[in-house]
């Protein structure tokens, strides 16, 4: 399998290209109004220079502080999604959900998030957005 | 320069303190992420990919007919990446996993296995390969404002051009 794309013929296909069409649009939509949220807000005072906010093959990336969590958390909370959404967001089981978030949270426990789950809770709250490499 | 009018979700505070050089450079990398995306977006829809646009295992885990990915397609995306040059080792580097011998990978590629590949593995496997991406999580009401915000401009902005015409 190699990067190939579909004949420029297929959009002569009125049906395609309707869906074509809906679906890059749609696309296109959410990424400019998570670029613009990523690069324009000011992410309740989350500093977005952080090495937890670089590329994950970087060298300098770290895991986030706990506070960074809480604050990224919050970030999601504010805009009216609740703890329990958002663990079910990054498919985490929901047995496990709640406390396991309090835990990446809580400055007293040994329990950090992993990096895929950072990476994920960062771009649903708009603070990155991992693309093709 | 007037204040950026824009939804108090977004918490976008005024752009008057920023220099021109800022404001330039701050659109630049907007432009530049953006056009990024539009790639990104065109691959999803247009590309010749190894897992059709609207499998289930493209969905979000929220969405009632996700379904995991199966070892065959998870090994179809990552014969794409290898495809495009990436060893296995910058695969697992990606996911944030131990590249040494890419054993967590193997292991989820492994069908006698059954340890499945984790969701936000998955997840952020789909946007290297360019197949899907994650985006900004919002809640119903806010996406509607956005939504009906979008369909306004564009029917306002084709009403402009067909007055031109």
């Amino acid at each position: 399998m190699t990067d190939t794309f579909k004949s420029i013929a297929a959009l002569d296909d009125p049906a395609f290209l309707k869906s074509f069409t809906e679906e890059r649009e749609a696309l296109n939509d959410s990424a400019r109004l998570h670029i613009s949220n990523m690069l324009i807000c000011d992410h309740d005072g989350i500093d977005r220079g952080l090495n937890c906010f670089r590329a994950i093959n970087d060298q300098l990336f770290e895991l986030p502080g706990k506070d960074t969590v809480k604050l990224t958390v919050k970030l999601l909370t504010d805009r009216g999604i609740s703890k329990s959404e958002i663990t079910r967001c990054i498919g985490i089981p929901e047995r496990r959900s709640n406390p396991l978030l309090n835990k990446w949270m809580n400055e007293d426990s040994d329990s950090k998030i992993n990096k895929s789950n950072w990476i994920v809770l960062a771009t649903m709250a708009g603070l990155i957005l991992p693309m093709k490499i | 320069m007037s204040n950026l009018k824009v939804d108090k979700f977004l918490q976008i505070k005024t752009i008057d303190s920023l220099s021109q050089d800022e404001i330039d450079s701050g659109m630049t990398e907007i432009a530049i992420r953006d056009a990024f995306a539009r790639n990104h977006n065109f691959q999803s829809v247009f590309g010749e990919n190894p897992i059709e646009q609207n499998d289930p295992c493209l969905l979000l885990i929220t969405d009632e007919n996700y379904i995991p990915p199966t070892t065959v397609q998870l090994q179809s995306v990552v014969d794409l990446l290898m495809s495009r040059g990436l060893k296995k080792t910058h695969i697992s580097k990606n996911l944030g996993i131990n590249p040494d011998g890419s054993r967590s990978l193997n292991y989820w590629l492994n069908p006698d296995k059954d340890r499945p590949i984790p969701y936000a593995s998955w997840r952020l496997l789909l946007a290297i390969s360019g197949l899907s991406a994650t985006t900004i999580l919002l809640n119903e009401d806010v996406k509607q404002r956005i939504t009906d915000k979008v369909i306004r401009e564009r029917k306002n902005k084709s009403e402009a051009l067909k007055g031109v015409k």
